[in-house]
């Protein structure tokens, strides 16, 4: 029994990080490209950091995102490179349309030239599936200030894409 | 005409390279480093659940090598025991191996095992 325990606890550590990188790791990556061109080092950064922490990574899912933030930003920082604004000199964001979908190149272009503070709380409610209340400490305001911003970021991508 | 908007927007899925998985897996194995002897008696026990006919020795190599045949005996070789972790990948192998047994046996791996000849003693007296 007290094998099966142990088995059991050193498997649950393996599945559990795979879980979250199953449900996370684009999010984050998608979370770390408002600020920096290298967004898949600094995810592996913090999540490196996580393990070496020995952090529960489900229990610890705010304290991640808070992680590859400060990374992000520290990253743009010391680069001194600012993103590019045009969507055609980096990374897609998003995978390819389907269906009816918005388009998702158009879509990048115009969310790339919206203020980064509305940037980033439109990212973490749409596509990160944040609350506005887990929202406001990460992008460092208060709720309403964040519903403010969500709803304005909203109004002004419809508007950039012609769909108003 | 918002909800409309924020739907197909939301629909969008996120795309990146990936981060790599391996050197993630691979500090996770060493943080879940235990002392040589529980470690190797935790594979012990996962080996031997699923093959019943098992030579375990203190690791001695990155991999494992087992006889398809249940009725012949097979040599576990896991890494090394000192200094660095155990391989994620061998592991996952056992891990995966046993993932539906019910039970496990217990095998307690000698620390004094460092011959082939230790090792069929060992088992041996294990399976007297």
């Amino acid at each position: 029994m007290k094998t099966l325990s142990r088995r059991y606890s050193l498997g649950m550590k393996l599945e559990e990080l795979q879980r979250f990188l199953e449900q996370h790791e684009k999010c984050l990556i998608l979370y770390a490209r408002q600020w920096c061109n290298t967004p898949e080092d600094v995810v592996q950064e913090a999540l490196m950091e996580l393990v070496r922490k020995q952090l529960d990574p489900v229990q610890n899912t705010a304290w991640v995102y808070t992680v590859v933030r400060n990374k992000a930003v520290s990253v743009a920082r010391r680069s001194a490179k600012m993103k590019p604004i045009n969507g055609q000199d980096c990374e897609p964001w998003f995978e390819p349309n389907t269906g009816d979908a918005i388009d998702a190149h158009a879509a990048q272009f115009h969310l790339q030239g919206l203020d980064e503070p509305i940037r980033e709380v439109l990212v973490l409610k749409l596509w990160i599936g944040l609350s506005f209340g887990e929202i406001a400490p990460l992008a460092q305001c208060s709720k309403s200030e964040a519903h403010r911003r969500y709803q304005q970021g909203l109004e002004l991508l419809r508007k950039r894409m012609g769909l108003l | 005409m918002n909800n409309d908007f924020e739907t197909k927007l939301a629909a969008m899925l996120p795309k990146g390279k990936g981060i790599d998985r391996d050197a993630l897996f691979f500090e996770l194995g060493k943080q879940q480093k235990k002392p040589n002897r529980v470690a190797s008696a935790f594979l012990a026990g996962a080996i031997a659940a699923s093959f019943p006919w098992l030579l375990l020795t203190q690791v001695q190599s990155q991999k494992i090598e087992t006889s398809p045949l249940p009725s012949e005996p097979s040599l576990v070789l896991l890494e090394p025991a000192k200094s660095e972790p155990y391989s994620l990948l061998a592991y996952r192998k056992v891990f995966d191996a046993t993932n539906d047994l019910p039970t496990l046996h217990y095998v307690e791996a000698s620390a004094q095992i460092e011959t082939l000849s230790d090792l069929q003693k060992e088992f041996s007296l294990y399976h007297q």
